[in-house]
């Protein structure tokens, strides 16, 4: 089976966002990456692969493979802050496998070694995205010599390990955006942002982000670094790019401010959406009833869901409710209420296995065999779509396949954060 | 109290291949030796601290990076395994430290009267960076010499050089400061390489020296021409021209190890000894030794 990469998320590896209670600002963060963890297990991932940027090889690109890296770790700066206990699962299997592939075009380590110093980058990360350790992860190390086109490479390669793979993995970024830090000691509640000129670079590069614009924020990141002390230059967002390989793609950001008077730079983002690549992808529900007919359920491109015209049928009996024939299999009732449930119950199977829901429905077209059947049609459909209410079109036609008395097809966009 | 005074001051990179390839006890990872020559600079080294009777070795290291301050470590004892995050196919060494904590103390008070901004690590947790580690280790392989742990101010880097420098320039003054007051015989130690871009792979075995040289000819030269200044004692040149030096070899001097140890010695024009250069994965590092006069010591 081909793996896929589930979401990308970006979190700042720094241990204050683990003492919401010190400051309005952690805790924003505190709350913003707490609400990750839910959402990357709703998507059920086999193992997220964790790049963190205070991880820094020197002799290319590490991996970790040991199999069970446990301890205290106390931080060499804010080390007041408390210690940071850690005790996580690594997936030494396709850790290897990264070490393999990376290896063959680039200097790459797998690393085991009992004792290892894992980074606060990667403990506080893994504290706020798996606390419980439920999930194994895959950390990758920052090397110090690449540029974007070198983490960009590193992400794009993975990716191809990961969908050879067969896992189902989120990747996630562990870095900070903006780096620059008060050089004196603060009280911790009166943290703030310190520089305007990296807080307006850091909204800027959020904002495309937020659209979804790569592309746009990758070319911009030269202007960002040139302006702003950056963590490893962003190499972390040049992996994730290349990670994921979008181009162009609705994504959903969460500004979150306040970060230790850095503009972000201990603070930064969450950042997390779907990751899928823009191209056409065919859905079959296995809930749903089986088509008839020589097509899918529904077919995504991007955040794009079109569903194909479905009818009443149960997917369970196959039959249609409300629906009766005669011995010869002749026509002689129908419940256009029942039809009509029954129809919208498929769409809406068929939607949350797309990504989407019934609220996410932007268009929709519904055929009636007979128009007389309008207003019960109507009042069902109206208990389906309450208080949202997408474009639509309802059309009388000459006939519809076998004995159905309502055919509806729908255009969704597929649900931000999973 | 006796007013205490430093003694010397090294010049000593923490290059891990070094403890890796002496075998110590204390090394879980064995090797077939390599870095000679600047394995024999340490020894040379390890009898002149021998020779010299401190009661303490205080050294910065690049590997303990702090953002806000100078931290010295105020632990009486760290005791633990050190595995190095870059190099740990290399360096898994169980090390015990004493630490001289009234010192530590005074060193913060004098910091502070200096205008910086500077903080006691406290934490018995605290892991130990293998920086520090390794330029005791080479200094003073038995570890019965209490040692003073400083922190690398991060302010080089995402400040200014400058900023850095001036920093490094006070917090040296304080040192001196701290160590008169606490009436000690001290050793300053930076442990810092000079040019400092690696190659990104590495032979095997990492101790293969047919495939050890410099990353560049021109690391080689800009090494060569700030050690001749330093045999040559002539700080004021060589502390104009390091700024160049810093951004085109890439120098790791750039943490201000060095600097701080120049002026807690009050930038002796003393001729430092070459213990010896050599490469380690293509960085450049020199064994060098500053016994300041009399006078200087004054």
């Amino acid at each position: 089976m081909k793996g896929q990469i589930l979401a990308g998320v970006w979190v700042p590896g720094l241990p204050h966002v683990l003492r919401p209670e010190r400051n309005a600002g952690w805790a924003t963060l505190y709350r913003g990456i707490s609400g990750l963890e839910s959402k990357i297990s709703a998507l059920k991932p086999d193992v997220i692969v964790l790049y963190s940027t205070q991880w820094v090889s020197v002799l290319g690109t590490s991996f970790q493979i040991q199999p069970n890296p446990k301890g205290v770790h106390v931080d060499e700066n804010w080390y007041d802050l408390g210690d940071l206990p850690f005790d996580f699962k690594t997936d030494v299997g396709i850790g290897a496998r990264f070490a393999a592939s990376i290896g063959e075009r680039m200097p790459t380590k797998a690393v085991n070694y009992e004792e290892f110093p894992i980074d606060t980058g990667s403990i506080v990360a893994m504290r706020l995205l798996n606390a419980e350790a439920k999930l194994p992860v895959s950390i990758v190390s920052s090397w110090v010599y690449a540029d974007a086109a070198k983490s960009g490479e590193l992400g794009r390669i993975m990716r191809e390990t990961i969908l050879s793979s067969g896992k189902r993995v989120v990747v996630a970024a562990s870095s900070l955006l903006s780096a620059r830090y008060f050089t004196h000691e603060i009280d911790p509640v009166a943290d703030r942002v310190s520089s305007l000129e990296d807080d307006a670079w850091n909204r800027k590069f959020l904002g495309l982000l937020e659209s979804g614009n790569f592309d746009a924020a990758a070319s911009q990141a030269v202007q960002y670094a040139k302006s702003s002390p950056l963590d490893m230059q962003l190499n972390a967002f040049h992996w994730l790019r290349g990670g994921d390989g979008r181009r162009s793609s609705s994504g959903t950001c969460d500004r979150l401010r306040a970060n230790l008077g850095n503009g972000g730079c201990r603070g930064g983002i969450l950042y997390g959406t779907r990751s899928r690549k823009m191209k056409l992808e065919t859905i079959n529900s296995p809930r749903a009833p089986f088509p008839l007919g020589n097509y899918s359920h529904a077919v995504a491109y991007g955040d794009l869901v079109f569903i194909s015209g479905i009818a009443a049928r149960d997917p369970k009996t196959n039959q249609v409710p409300g629906l009766k024939l005669d011995a010869d299999g002749k026509k002689i009732g129908y419940d256009i209420r029942a039809e009509t449930r029954s129809t919208l119950e498929n769409i809406r199977t068929i939607l949350e296995d797309a990504g989407s829901d019934l609220e996410h429905v932007i268009e929709v077209n519904t055929y009636l065999l007979e128009m007389k059947d309008f207003g019960a049609y109507n009042e069902v459909y109206a208990e389906f779509f309450a208080r949202h209410k997408p474009a639509r079109t309802t059309i009388g036609v000459a006939s519809l396949p076998g004995h159905i008395a309502i055919e509806m097809k729908m255009v969704a966009v597929r649900k931000r954060n999973g | 109290v006796a007013k205490g005074s430093i003694v010397a001051g090294f010049l000593a990179p923490h290059p891990p291949h070094l403890v890796y390839a002496e075998n110590p006890p204390q090394n879980r990872v064995k090797s077939q030796g390599g870095w000679e020559t600047l394995r024999w600079a340490y020894e040379a080294c390890r009898e002149s601290v021998r020779a010299l009777r401190p009661d303490v070795i205080l050294v910065h290291s690049p590997h303990w990076t702090t953002i806000v301050g100078h931290h010295f470590v105020a632990v009486p004892k760290l005791k633990g395994r050190s595995v190095d995050p870059i190099f740990p196919h290399l360096f898994q060494y169980d090390f015990e430290m004493t630490v001289d904590t009234a010192l530590a103390e005074l060193c913060r008070e004098e910091a502070e009267r200096e205008g910086l901004t500077a903080k006691l690590m406290t934490h018995p947790g605290f892991r130990i960076d293998y920086g520090t580690i390794v330029s005791l280790h080479m200094l003073n392989p038995k570890w019965d010499i209490p040692v003073l742990p400083v922190s690398a101010n991060n302010s080089p880097y995402f400040c200014s050089l400058e900023t850095g420098q001036e920093q490094m320039v006070k917090l040296g003054r304080a040192t001196a400061r701290a160590i008169e007051r606490r009436g000690v015989r001290a050793v300053v130690v930076a442990s810092n390489t000079l040019s400092h871009l690696h190659f990104s792979e590495e032979p095997n075995p990492p101790e293969d020296m047919s495939k050890e040289h410099v990353q560049s000819f021109a690391q080689y030269q800009w090494d060569m021409k700030v050690i001749e200044l330093m045999r040559e004692g002539k700080i004021d040149e060589l502390i104009a021209v390091l700024p160049q030096f810093i951004n085109e070899a890439f120098a790791e001097v750039r943490s201000g190890g060095l600097m701080w140890m120049l002026s807690a010695l009050g930038f002796p024009r003393t001729r430092a000894k070459l213990h010896g250069y050599g490469t380690v994965i293509g960085t450049g590092n020199a064994v060098m030794e500053w016994i300041p006069s009399d006078e200087e010591r004054q």
